[in-house]
């Protein structure tokens, strides 16, 4: 726990950024990778390191720092959802029933489509709590904040060695 | 990073593309409206898909916005152009730095009303930015196969 503590403090900011809607709008697919940028930083910083660091502790980093957020980022989404029984899917329900309507497709698939939305809508909004719902935020938290994660590592790691290797230059 | 690997970026991010273009392909078959659904909320969590950002055929829209749509589509191209090329050098970090500076500059000018939101420069400045963020990506894959051999 100790190794990862960056990942965690920024996998934790990172979940928080992403329930904040504003934020969210703001910073868009930017929060992960920066999050597992931040990481790396405070990483060294903690460990006191000033040389080149490997690509697959970037990598860990940011799978790890990705994991957190998701983590962190699916309980609290989760967590609102249940205290307010209100969540975005509530919000865009009647958009996609027009837009559902819209498609040229066979009228039971469009259907079964409708029911299947309005029974995770109608249980948000009396329980606070869908099992489709929530399976769908971990999963996709998981999946995205995980690849993202990566890819902030992997650029990342190159970042701060183009510094440092300016730097040792120097 | 051999052959097989350079097709397999090229499929996953074709893939990631396709999953944006959901509900304009979902006339042609109604898997694509099923995962659209689906892919709808996971698109959301890397972009705040304004309804007036989309780019919209037929009142059917991508998940992600114009700009989105444009650096994946950049990460689409470079990685299709770059495919025969064996190893790629980590490009200059300026190259980063401007690309992300347009971005910047064009979220700002248009957000200070010294010009209106255009889709057109919104796209291009994802397109570029995601014709260089993938060479960063890339070129990070490349050394980590080499550590790990």
């Amino acid at each position: 726990m100790k190794k990862y503590l960056s990942s965690f403090v920024c996998g934790f900011g990172a979940g928080v950024l992403q329930i904040v809607p504003v934020a969210k709008s703001f910073s868009c697919c930017l929060i992960i990778p920066a999050a597992a940028y931040l990481a790396l930083i405070l990483d060294r910083k903690a460990l006191g390191e000033t040389g080149i660091i490997k690509m697959s502790k970037g990598l860990k980093i940011g799978v790890i720092t990705g994991l957190y957020a998701a983590l962190f980022g699916s309980g609290f989404e989760i967590l609102i959802t249940f205290i307010t029984k209100n969540s975005d899917i509530i919000v865009a329900y009647p958009e996609l029933q027009k837009m559902l309507t819209s498609f040229p497709l066979a009228e039971s698939l469009i259907e079964q489509t409708q029911d299947l939305l309005a029974s995770v809508v109608n249980d948000i909004r009396t329980t606070g709590f869908s099992f489709l719902y929530t399976f769908a935020v971990i999963s996709n938290n998981l999946f995205v904040d995980v690849i993202f994660g990566l890819i902030g590592g992997l650029v990342g790691v190159q970042i701060i060695n183009s510094r440092t290797t300016k730097s040792i230059s120097k | 990073m051999t052959l097989g690997y350079r097709i397999l970026l090229i499929i996953i991010i074709l893939l990631w593309i396709l999953g944006d273009f959901s509900f304009l392909l979902a006339s042609l078959s109604e898997y694509f409206l099923v995962t659209g659904l689906y892919l709808n909320k996971t698109y959301s969590l890397i972009c705040h898909q304004n309804p007036d950002k989309l780019i919209c055929i037929d009142n059917n829209c991508t998940l992600l916005c114009t700009r989105c749509t444009g650096i994946y589509i950049g990460s689409l191209f470079t990685s299709i152009v770059t495919v025969l090329v064996d190893k790629t050098s980590t490009p200059n970090i300026g190259y980063m730095v401007a690309a992300s500076s347009l971005i910047l500059a064009d979220v700002v000018l248009y957000n200070s009303g010294i010009y209106n939101y255009n889709k057109i420069i919104s796209f291009s400045t994802g397109l570029f930015f995601g014709s260089v963020g993938f060479l960063y990506i890339r070129s990070g894959l490349e050394k980590l196969i080499d550590e790990l051999k």
